[in-house]
C-alpha cells in the first residue's frame, strides 16, 4: 500500500517524515527541558531565597532579643520571624516531599517535585536534621505573642551558632540546583544540535538527492531533446507528427522544410497544409485516409493499400513564384506517446529522383542516337556483305535460342549447351569484330561473359533454369541489335552500294607497300570478306598497342564460297590469337632484334586435285607452352608435377580441346581460349589436318592440310584422324 | 523498371504459388529438415524451372488452359500461365477437390495467374495497375497480343507436368 | 466462429472458401450486397469478407447496414483497388482493413488471423 501509494516518491516522503520527525523531537524535548529549566530556576531562587531567609531569621531573632532586653516593642520582629520560619519550613519540606511552594519571583503558588537527585538529597538530608533543631529552637516562639527571656535566648543563641551552617547548606542547595540546571541546559543545547543536525542532514540529503535526480531528469530531457533535433535535422525524409484533430504538432523534421519549400509546419491544419500542394479531392480523400488511424476498429496493417499518397503528385511554389512538380510518398504510423496520447507519425519521401531515374531507365536505349552510332558503322560494309552478315547472325542466335529452347533439365545438359552456344558465339563476334560492328559484337562480348558467369556458378551449385535468365535477356538484346541494323540497313535503301563502296575500297599507303594496287583490287573483287581483314588487323593492332601487317596470298582469285566462310572464321581466330598472343610490342621487337612491325599471313593453295593448304603464321614469340601448364594448374586440370610431364603436343592439344587462354585479361577479342577451340571445331569439319610448328621468340606456324571439292559437304560424323594434331620443333 | 526485375517479380510469384501449394497440402511434407530449406528458399521442391527462352512474334502459344494478366503503368506487359489439362488437375487433386471438370480447371488456371498478379503488385508497387486475371481455354497467337518483339517463354515442369509462363514486357 | 463470404465472382468465393474453410465452423456465402445484408441479419457472421462493386447493393452500402445491424461483425473488404476514396469510405465506416485484390492465400489468411485473435482473445 504505502508503496503503490507513494511509487517512485517514496524515498521523498520517508526523508520528509524523517525531518519532521527530528525537528518534533527537538520541539517536545525543548518543551520539556525549558519547563524542567524553568522549575529548576524557581528551586535555585527558592535555595536562594532559603539562604535569605536563615540569614533573616538570624536577623530577626538578634532583633527580638536585642528589643526585648530594652523592652522595647519586638511585634514586628517577631511577625518577621515568624512568617519566615514558616517559609522556610514550607519550602524545604516541598523540597524534600514536592508540594507547592510561593514563587520568590512571581509571587504566585507553583508545585515543584521532590529532590530525587542522591546528592541533592544528602545536602537535604543534612540540612532537614539541622532544621529539625532550628525548628527545636525556634517552635517556643511561635506559641503566642510574649516572648519570655528563656525562650528568646537559647533560640538566638542556637540561630547564632547556626545561622551560618543553614546557610553555607543552602548555599550549597543553590549551587547544586545550579549545577542540575546547567546540566540540564547542556543536555537541551546537545539535543537541540543533535536533532538540528539531524534534521539538516535530512534537509541536505534530500535536497541533494533531488537535486541530483532532477539534474539527470533535465540532462535525459536535454538529451531527448538534442537527439530528436539531431535525428530532425539530419533525417533524410520530412517527418512530422499528426494528432487526433488532425492538427501537425510538435516537432518536424528540417528535411519536411526542403521538400515542401516553407517553414510554417508546427501547430498548422494538415487539411490546409495539403491543399497548398494537392488538389482539393486528393486533400479530403488523404484527411479521411489519415483519420482512419485514430479510428479503433482499424487494423492499420490492413489500410496501406488505399493510401491515396502514395506517389502523389506534389505542386511545390518557389519564392520567386514559379513552380516545382515533386513526387512524394507518404506513409503513416500510430505511436502512442507516454502520456498514452495517440499521434500519427508522418513520413513524407521525396520519390521524384527515384521516378526519374525509371523512366530514364526506359529511355535508356536513346534509338535515334543508337541508329546514327550504327549509321557510321554500316556505311562502309558492301551491301551484300551486310545482308549476309545480318542472315548469319541471325540464324546464329536462332541457333542459340534452339539451343535453349531444347536443353533437358540435367545439369550435365546444361554443361553441353553452354560449351555449344559458347562457340555459336565466338562465330559471331568474330563475324562482327571482322566486319567492325562494335555493337553488334560489344553485344556478343557481354553474352559470353554471362555465359562464363553462369559457368562460375556451376561448378559451386547445381543449376537451374532460372540461372540462364541473364543469358536470355542477353540474346533478346541481341536480337534487338540485329533489328536496329536492319532497320537502319533498309532506311539506307541502295546508297550504301551506290555512294560509299569506293570508300571502304580505299587503300592505305601502308598496304601499298605489300601487295601491288592491282592485287588488292582483285583481293577486293574477288574475295571482300577476306579484304576487310587487312583493315580489320590494323585496328585490332592498334586496339591491343602493336604494330602488325597482314598478308594474303591466294585469294586473288575466286574461292568456293562454302569453302571460304569454313576458312575464313579459322583465319579470324588465328588472327585474334596472333595479335593477342602471338605478336610482341614495339619495344619487345625491338630488344629481340626483330623489324618493328609484326607480320602476318595467310595463304590458301591447292593443287587443282582438291588438295588444298591453309598456312598462318606470324613472326611474334611463338607457342607459350609455360602458360598453357600454368594455366592448367591454376585451373585445378592437372598438378603441377602432371603438367610438367606433359610434353609440347599434349599441351597444345589441351590448349586446342578445353577452352584454354594464355591471356590474362579478357576483352572483346581474346583472353576466354574459345578461339582455338573454334578452330579445332573447323578442322574437324573439315576433316583436315592440323600441324603447328613454333620456334620461342621466331615464329608460329598452322598449317592446315585437307581435301575438298565444292559438291563434297564437310561432314561432322568423321571424326578426325588422331594424328591431326602434329608438331614439329 | 528493369526486364530482369518484372521477369524476377513473375518468376518469384509462380515459385511462391508452388511453394504454397506444398505448404498447405502436402501432407508428406509437414516435417522439412533445415537443408532442404535452405534449398527450398531458392526453388520449390517440386517446381522445375527450365531455360528461359524467346518466343518471336507471331507464335502459336498455349496448353489447354492460359491465364493471362496485363499489367500498365509505366511498363506494359503481358504476362501468361499456360497449362495442360494433366497439370491442372494435379493441382486440384492436391487440394482435393474431387471434381476435375473444365470449369473448375478453368477457375485454377486463373487463380495461379491470380497469385502472380497479386505477388506483382506488392512487388511493383501501387504504381502498376495489374488487371484481373482473363482465361483463355484455346490456343492463342501472339500477335493478337501486341506483345514485344520477342517475348520470354519461362518453361516449368511440376510433378512432371510441363507448363509455360510466357512474359512480354514493354515500356509504355 | 462464422463467415461470410460476400463476391459476386464465383472463382473468388471459392478461393476464399478454400482458403479460409478450416477456420471457420460456419461459411456462408452472398453473391450481392443485398444478400450480404440479409444473410448477415439471419446469420449474425462474427468475420466477412465484402467485394466492394457488387450489382443491386453495392459493398459501402452493404457495410453500413451491417454496421448498423451487428455493429460487433468484422467486415474485411477484399476488392479490385479501383478507387481508393471508396474503399475510405468503407473503413470509416466500420471495416477493420483492406485486402486488395488480386490476393494471395497468405495474404488472405494473416489478414483474417488477426481478427481471429481479437475474437479468440474477448
Amino acid at each position: 500500500m504505502f508503496s503503490t501509494l507513494f511509487g517512485k516518491y517514496r524515498f521523498l516522503v520517508i526523508s520528509i517524515a524523517l525531518f519532521l520527525i527530528f525537528d518534533l523531537g527537538v520541539l517536545v524535548l525543548n518543551f520539556y527541558t525549558s519547563g524542567k529549566i524553568a522549575e529548576q530556576t524557581e528551586l535555585i531562587n527558592s535555595a536562594a531565597r532559603q539562604r535569605t531567609l536563615t540569614q533573616q531569621m538570624s536577623k530577626a531573632t538578634l532583633y527580638i532579643k536585642s528589643q526585648k532586653l530594652q523592652l522595647w516593642v519586638y511585634q514586628s520582629g517577631l511577625d518577621e520571624l515568624r512568617d519566615h520560619y514558616r517559609t522556610f519550613g514550607a519550602a524545604l519540606q516541598a523540597f524534600n516531599q514536592g508540594g507547592t511552594i510561593v514563587s520568590p519571583s512571581t509571587g504566585l503558588p507553583i508545585s515543584i517535585s521532590a529532590v530525587s537527585d542522591p546528592e541533592g538529597v544528602a545536602i537535604l538530608s543534612r540540612a532537614n536534621s539541622l532544621w529539625s533543631e532550628f525548628e527545636t529552637a525556634i517552635e517556643p516562639l511561635m506559641i503566642d505573642t510574649l516572648v519570655s527571656d528563656d525562650e528568646i535566648r537559647p533560640a538566638s543563641s542556637f540561630i547564632a551558632a547556626n545561622n551560618l551552617k543553614m546557610f553555607a547548606l543552602m548555599d550549597e542547595l543553590t549551587e547544586f540546583f545550579k549545577a542540575t540546571s546547567e546540566r540540564q541546559t547542556n543536555l537541551l543545547r546537545a539535543a537541540q544540535v543533535i536533532g538540528i543536525t539531524l534534521a539538516t542532514i535530512n534537509f541536505f540529503i534530500i535536497l541533494f538527492h533531488f537535486l541530483g535526480q532532477l539534474r539527470v531528469r533535465d540532462q535525459e530531457i536535454q538529451l531527448k531533446q538534442h537527439e530528436s533535433d539531431q535525428i530532425l535535422s539530419t533525417i533524410n525524409e520530412g517527418v512530422f507528427l499528426l494528432d487526433r484533430n488532425m492538427v501537425m504538432s510538435g516537432q518536424h523534421s528540417k528535411q519536411l522544410e526542403k521538400i515542401f519549400l516553407t517553414r510554417k509546419v508546427s501547430g498548422r491544419k494538415f487539411e490546409r497544409f495539403l491543399a497548398r500542394y494537392f488538389p482539393q479531392k486528393t486533400v479530403n480523400t488523404a484527411l479521411d485516409f489519415a483519420k482512419l488511424y485514430f479510428r479503433d476498429h482499424i487494423d492499420t496493417a490492413l489500410i496501406e493499400d488505399v493510401n491515396p499518397l502514395k506517389r502523389v503528385e506534389a505542386v511545390i511554389t518557389k519564392k520567386g513564384g514559379e513552380t516545382e512538380t515533386k513526387y512524394l510518398d507518404f506513409s503513416f504510423a500510430i505511436l502512442s506517446q507516454d502520456d498514452a496520447r495517440q499521434v500519427v507519425l508522418v513520413t513524407v519521401r521525396d520519390v521524384s529522383a527515384k521516378i526519374l531515374l525509371e523512366a530514364q531507365d526506359q529511355l535508356n536505349a536513346d534509338e535515334l542516337e543508337q541508329q546514327m552510332a550504327l549509321l557510321t558503322q554500316i556505311l562502309p560494309i558492301p551491301r551484300t556483305d551486310l545482308a549476309a552478315f545480318i542472315d548469319d547472325s541471325r540464324s546464329g542466335l536462332d541457333r542459340i535460342n534452339l539451343l535453349l529452347k531444347d536443353t533437358k533439365q540435367a545439369s550435365g545438359s546444361y554443361e553441353a549447351m553452354l560449351i555449344r552456344i559458347a562457340r555459336e558465339t565466338h562465330k559471331l563476334k568474330g563475324n562482327a569484330s571482322v566486319l567492325n560492328f562494335e555493337m553488334i559484337a560489344q553485344g556478343h562480348h557481354l553474352f559470353e561473359n554471362t555465359i562464363e558467369e553462369i559457368s562460375r556458378q556451376a561448378k559451386h551449385r547445381t543449376l537451374n533454369g532460372r540461372d540462364f535468365l541473364p543469358l536470355t535477356m542477353q540474346l533478346k538484346q541481341n536480337f534487338a541489335s540485329l533489328n536496329l541494323i536492319e532497320g537502319v540497313r533498309d532506311k539506307l535503301g541502295d546508297y550504301v552500294d551506290t555512294s560509299l563502296n569506293h570508300v571502304t575500297r580505299g587503300t592505305p599507303d601502308n598496304r601499298l607497300e605489300l601487295s601491288t594496287k592491282k592485287s588488292l583490287d582483285e583481293l577486293a573483287e574477288q574475295n571482300p570478306k577476306w579484304f576487310e581483314l587487312l583493315a580489320y588487323t590494323q585496328k585490332l593492332a592498334a586496339q591491343k598497342g602493336i604494330a602488325a601487317r597482314l598478308n594474303l596470298r591466294g585469294l586473288n582469285t575466286p574461292l568456293n564460297s562454302q569453302l571460304s566462310s569454313e576458312l575464313y572464321l579459322i583465319a579470324v581466330q588465328l588472327l585474334h590469337n596472333s595479335l593477342a598472343h602471338g605478336l610482341e610490342s614495339e619495344e619487345q621487337r625491338l630488344e629481340l632484334k626483330k623489324p618493328s612491325l609484326g607480320e602476318i599471313s595467310v595463304s590458301i593453295s591447292h593443287d587443282k586435285r582438291g588438295n588444298y593448304r591453309f598456312l598462318f603464321e606470324d613472326d611474334g614469340r611463338g607457342f607459350d607452352y609455360e602458360r598453357i601448364r600454368s594455366e592448367l594448374v591454376d585451373r585445378k586440370l592437372l598438378d603441377s608435377r602432371e603438367a610438367k610431364a606433359l610434353g609440347n603436343t599434349a599441351l597444345v592439344r589441351y590448349a586446342f580441346k578445353d577452352a584454354i587462354s594464355t591471356q590474362q585479361n579478357v576483352d572483346q577479342t581474346a583472353g576466354r581460349g574459345v578461339g582455338l577451340a573454334l578452330v579445332w571445331q573447323q578442322v574437324k569439319a573439315l576433316n583436315a589436318k592440323l600441324k603447328i610448328r613454333s620456334v620461342s621468340n621466331e615464329f608460329t606456324q598452322f598449317i592446315i592440310d585437307f581435301s575438298y571439292s565444292p559438291s563434297e559437304t564437310s561432314s561432322e560424323i568423321l571424326d578426325p584422324p588422331s594424328e591431326s594434331v602434329l608438331l614439329a620443333s | 523498371m528493369s526486364e530482369r526485375r518484372y521477369i524476377d517479380v513473375f518468376v518469384d510469384g509462380l515459385i511462391s504459388y508452388f511453394d504454397h501449394l506444398n505448404e498447405s497440402f502436402g501432407s508428406s511434407r509437414s516435417v522439412i529438415s533445415s537443408s532442404e530449406h535452405a534449398q527450398r528458399s531458392t526453388q520449390s521442391v517440386d517446381l522445375e524451372l527450365g531455360t528461359p527462352y524467346l518466343l518471336k512474334n507471331e507464335a502459336t502459344i498455349g496448353m489447354d488452359f492460359t491465364g493471362m494478366i496485363t499489367v500498365s503503368g509505366s511498363s506494359v506487359g503481358t504476362v501468361f500461365v499456360s497449362a495442360p489439362r494433366a497439370l491442372l488437375k494435379r493441382i486440384l487433386l492436391s487440394y482435393g477437390e474431387a471434381e476435375l471438370r473444365d470449369e473448375l480447371l478453368r477457375d485454377l488456371v486463373g487463380e495461379i495467374a491470380n497469385t502472380l498478379a497479386g505477388n506483382a503488385r506488392r512487388e511493383l508497387g501501387a504504381d502498376f495497375h495489374i488487371s484481373i486475371p482473363r482465361v483463355i481455354q484455346a490456343p492463342l497467337n501472339t500477335k493478337d497480343y501486341r506483345l514485344d518483339q520477342h517475348c520470354y517463354l519461362l518453361p516449368f515442369r511440376w510433378r512432371s507436368s510441363k507448363a509455360e509462363l510466357i512474359i512480354s514486357v514493354k515500356d509504355s | 466462429m462464422k463467415l461470410m463470404i460476400v463476391d459476386d465472382s464465383l472463382i473468388i468465393r471459392n478461393k476464399i472458401n478454400r482458403t479460409l474453410l478450416s477456420r471457420f465452423s460456419k461459411v456462408c456465402r452472398a453473391e450481392n450486397g443485398q444478400q450480404a445484408i440479409d444473410m448477415a441479419t439471419a446469420e449474425r457472421p462474427n468475420v466477412v469478407t465484402m467485394d466492394l462493386t457488387m450489382p443491386e447493393v453495392d459493398g459501402v452500402e452493404a457495410i453500413e447496414k451491417i454496421m448498423a445491424i451487428a455493429p460487433e461483425t468484422h467486415i474485411l473488404v477484399i476488392s479490385a483497388l479501383a478507387d481508393k476514396a471508396t474503399a475510405i469510405k468503407a473503413l470509416t465506416l466500420g471495416a477493420y482493413g483492406f485486402l486488395c485484390k488480386p490476393f494471395t492465400e497468405r495474404e488472405l489468411s494473416s489478414a483474417i488471423e488477426r481478427i481471429i485473435d481479437i475474437e479468440l482473445c474477448k
